[in-house]
């Protein structure tokens, strides 16, 4: 069973997230409210994937991103994006973000993408 | 979208009560407009045909669409036509309306001539309303206040993402402008970019919540925290939309990580705009600025 991260500041959407992932079979294993937090779990947890919401407080997505894949060649980060984040996921891309899923969560390809990445 | 914002109308009017309001809506929900109705108000057959198609289906077991183009009523063409109607809004309400007794087509016609005269709506406006088509309504809406052409797109964009991820049948009143809104809760995101953008979702609790809710999947009972929250993914998922409306034009805009008060605030600017939307009959608020400064006190 692959070992998930959760990254997101928004509780609402971190739940949603956390039911999808759940009832696919994956664990969730922590969640972290912002880009920090998430880098930090990320070094204690070394999960499968972390999901990793672009628009946050304290660090972005982005950075947190950066920061992760500077110590951890090998992570998988799936990218949570609303629409109109072109530009940041051109960054993310070059950042090394394995995949990225978009907000508002339709579910089947949430799930498809999950188990691309941790194949 | 039309039964919202006419039975709405109706129910202020004392005309129908509150009951026989949520017993149309309900009603609407699985019914069908009948197809004698829709060949008679499309002007394609008389009341009479209607009624003679209607007689002879009670003897036969036939569908009234093949005794009307048996008879020479209908062609194919125009059967397929009304087949594609039949989940028309308007059409419902009336047919609705009168099944259930509730007011007769005479007294519906009055009805609907006393709303264009009350709202002042030309009979164009009021052939828009009836369209369910949520860009034709926002015209009507807005074509009183002036807009900006950044203002105009972000109300139509976000009119547009509540009927796709909140509710089908909103309904939408005027919009305006102010400087000083008294806001129960905010949840609210700021743009940067081409434009510096104040956007914000409000309103009564109710409204806060049932979006909250609906957003959310989700039972909230009271505007808090996490409810404000269920409210910002949904503008942040509008902003993000409205940022690629943008982007094809050249305009680069940016979303910051939302704000959110669970508490009663003054939304102050030189220039606030204000669309006051109700999902499943509650008033959320949709309060924004382009380019101007805004406090929240
Ligand atoms: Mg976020």
């Amino acid at each position: 069973m692959a070992k998930i991260l959760i990254c997101d500041d928004s509780r609402t959407s971190r739940k949603i997230l956390r039911g999808i992932l759940e009832n696919a079979g994956f664990e969730v294993v922590g969640e972290a409210t912002n880009g920090e937090e998430g880098y930090q779990l990320y070094k204690e947890l070394r999960p499968d994937a972390i999901t990793l919401d672009i628009t946050m407080p304290v660090l972005d997505g982005i950075e947190a991103l950066k920061k992760i894949m500077a110590e951890f060649k090998d992570a998988k980060a799936i990218m949570v994006t609303a629409a109109g984040q072109k530009t940041k996921m051109v960054e993310a891309v070059k950042a090394g973000a394995s995949e990225f899923i978009p907000k508002p969560f339709e579910e089947e390809k949430l799930i498809e993408i999950v188990k691309r990445v941790v194949q | 979208m039309f039964t919202s914002f006419f039975g709405n109308y109706l129910k202020t009017k004392n005309v129908i009560t509150q009951e026989q309001y949520t017993d149309v809506k309900n009603t609407q929900k699985t019914a069908r407009v009948k197809l004698g109705l829709l060949a008679v108000e499309s002007g394609l057959m008389t009341e009479k045909q209607a009624e003679e198609v209607n007689t002879l289906q009670t003897q036969m077991d036939k569908r009234f669409g093949d005794i009307a183009i048996e008879k020479g009523y209908l062609t194919d063409e125009q059967l397929g036509q009304m087949l594609s109607k039949q989940g028309d809004a308007y059409l419902l309400f009336v047919q609705t309306v009168t099944e259930k007794g509730i007011l007769t087509s005479e007294q519906l016609q009055e009805q609907i001539a006393a709303c264009k005269k009350d709202l002042q709506l030309t009979d164009a406006e009021f052939e828009a309303l009836k369209s369910n088509d949520i860009d034709k309504i926002a015209e009507v809406v807005l074509k009183d206040v002036e807009l900006s052409k950044v203002e105009k797109q972000y109300i139509e964009l976000s009119l547009r993402n509540i009927v796709r991820f909140i509710d089908n049948h909103l309904r939408v009143e005027k919009a305006y402008k102010t400087s000083k809104y008294e806001a129960v809760a905010i949840a609210n995101q700021n743009l940067i970019g081409n434009h510096s953008m104040f956007t914000a979702f409000t309103g009564e609790a109710e409204g806060v919540v049932a979006l909250a809710s609906i957003f959310g999947k989700e039972e909230f009972s009271k505007v808090d925290l996490d409810t404000l929250d269920s409210v910002c993914e949904f503008l942040n998922c509008n902003n993000g939309l409205f940022a690629t409306k943008l982007s094809e034009t050249d305009v680069d805009i940016d979303m910051e990580p939302p704000c959110m008060y669970a508490e009663e605030k003054e939304i102050v600017a030189d220039e606030l705009v204000v669309v006051p939307i109700y999902v499943e009959d509650k008033k959320v608020e949709l309060v924004f600025a382009v380019d101007k400064k805004v406090a929240i006190n």
